[in-house]
């Protein structure tokens, strides 16, 4: 576990900016792609996908792996995730600790889990059968979540420290939704910080939210917070160099914008001294 | 206490049906429930911004109710789109439901597998057994749909002009096809004989059985055997027919 790649400051690739990257190879270390967004037959995108990951490495993210659902494993899901990955050769294959849906249902949204003990063992057991699959191990990140249930028997942090330990996962720890969580329920959100281990922490998130006044909306449509950066140069002090990148779904801007965001990510993490 | 599979049955009601179940908190519950139509209705925008010009202001009440008539068992938010046209005829919009089929059937077709395109060059050294036994293969994102309504010029005088056209409904319908070649898509209407011929191409036909069928349009077999080299070059031309 202690090899975890370092591939520096990554972003979100999308498909408003694939012929900027094609055109101005932009400083930026590599690209993230959400993962269904490329279970496609042919095209231009993967023309796109092609060419852009032949000069810069790919990480492949998902969102409806649907790891924590009581329903049996989808291995349709899993075929194509494995497809795509032949073809990607990605750095990292990541999802969320979450579920979207049961009974055959997909309600695309990342629905919280109680973080209980059946919970704990139900999901680990998924992430072990998926990564002998795969054969390769995956990373599971910490979601936003607007839920809490009484039925929880340990913190969300602990759960996910534990998960990796059971499961053999590595951890992506998305600092923002850490954030969003710790204000949605009043929690210290640096208790992720303290408690995640460090050796299975391989890809860090950053990303802007929606402050709706009594709950904060995870929307990725806006610059990264203050309070958002001191988590992320506090995460960088404890887990070292972790491979991090900007995620930006909605508003997207010119791809300038987001390398600049990006340098501040460089910047932090050189006076965090830990490249 | 409730178990997991518990929990995950009483949150999934209660987005799926808009319920609100006794014990689940109600303000949390609204944010999955708002964030779910939200999203899907987002993405039904973005997908169908023809159909929903013409819709207008109908447009976000249909969509939302679409979303939980047809609730998503799609690993991929794009197949959501899938059955909305369909929808659209079932509620009795059969103009937005014909708009609606252009948009979903030229987003497959961006997305449909490669074609390894056949070529007029493919053709020049063929002896006469060789031209005879041709089998043909159609572009693999060749596709057609029968129009009833006036849609397409609607959809094309929107792309050109920025306004859609009065509905009106056709006195015959028309077959329009739609394929991707050199990452353009295209579509067109073409003559019978000539969707006569592609639907040959799509059934694999081999030149010889693509004549034999146009004998029965033309009964001279020359003219019949020409006009099918014609269409076959044409039918190249557009992009329509892949080596394989
Ligand atoms: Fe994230």
């Amino acid at each position: 576990m202690n090899n975890k790649p370092f591939l520096g400051f990554g972003l979100g690739l999308r498909p408003c900016h694939y012929q900027t990257i094609i055109d101005s190879t932009p400083k930026v270390d590599w690209f993230e792609i959400l993962t269904e967004d490329y279970f496609i037959d042919g095209g231009p995108e993967l023309d796109y996908l092609d060419e852009i990951n032949e000069k810069y490495p790919i990480a492949m993210h998902g969102v409806s792996m649907s790891i924590g659902s009581t329903d049996p494993i989808n291995t349709g899901y899993l075929h194509r995730l494995k497809k795509l990955i032949e073809r990607v050769n990605p750095i990292f294959v990541s999802d969320h600790l979450c579920w979207t849906g049961i009974d055959g249902y997909n309600t695309h949204e990342l629905l919280p889990i109680p973080y209980t003990t059946e919970a704990l063992n139900h999901t680990a057991d998924r992430i072990k059968q998926i990564q002998d699959y795969l054969g390769r191990q995956i990373l599971i990140e910490n979601a936003s979540t607007y839920m809490e249930f009484n039925e929880s028997e340990m913190p969300e942090w602990e759960f996910l420290a534990e998960l990796s330990e059971n499961s053999n996962c590595g951890i992506l720890f998305d600092v923002n939704n850490a954030f969003v969580n710790g204000f949605n329920h009043k929690f210290d959100p640096l208790q992720y910080i303290k408690t995640l281990p460090k050796e299975r922490v391989m890809q860090i998130h950053i990303a802007g939210h929606q402050n709706k006044g009594d709950y904060i909306l995870d929307t990725h449509n806006a610059p990264i917070i203050d309070e958002v950066w001191n988590l992320f140069e506090k995460s960088w002090k404890t887990f070292g160099p972790v491979s991090t990148m900007i995620e930006r779904d909605d508003d997207i801007p010119e791809l300038n914008i987001l390398v600049d965001e990006l340098e501040i990510a460089r910047k932090i993490a050189t006076r965090a001294g830990a490249v | 206490m409730r178990s997991l599979l518990d929990i995950q049955e009483e949150l999934q009601k209660a987005i799926l049906c808009q319920t609100h179940p006794p014990k689940l908190n109600i303000e949390h519950t609204k944010r999955y429930q708002q964030t779910f139509l939200n999203r899907l209705a987002d993405f039904l925008v973005a997908e169908f911004p023809s159909t929903n010009d013409s819709l207008g202001d109908k447009f976000e009440k249909i969509s939302r109710d679409f979303i939980l008539k047809h609730p998503s068992h799609y690993v991929t938010i794009r197949d959501v789109s899938l059955n909305f046209p369909d929808y659209l005829a079932s509620i009795n919009e059969p103009f937005a439901s014909e708009l609606a089929h252009i948009e979903l059937t030229i987003n497959r077709s961006v997305i449909a597998e490669n074609s390894n395109p056949l070529t007029t060059e493919d053709l020049t050294n063929l002896s006469e057994d060789e031209w005879g036994n041709l089998k043909l293969f159609p572009n693999k994102s060749l596709c057609c749909h029968s129009f009833k309504t006036n849609a397409l010029t609607s959809y094309s005088s929107r792309e050109e002009s920025g306004s859609h056209l009065l509905p009106k409904k056709l006195t015959e319908p028309v077959l329009c096809w739609f394929w991707r070649n050199n990452n353009q898509v295209h579509y067109l209407n073409f003559s019978k004989e000539f969707n006569i011929f592609i639907k040959l191409i799509i059934k694999n036909a081999t030149f010889t059985e693509c004549c034999e069928e146009l004998l029965n349009i033309y009964s001279d077999e020359n003219e019949a055997v020409t006009i099918a080299g014609q269409m076959l070059y044409e039918a190249i031309n557009l992009g329509l027919c892949s080596k394989n």
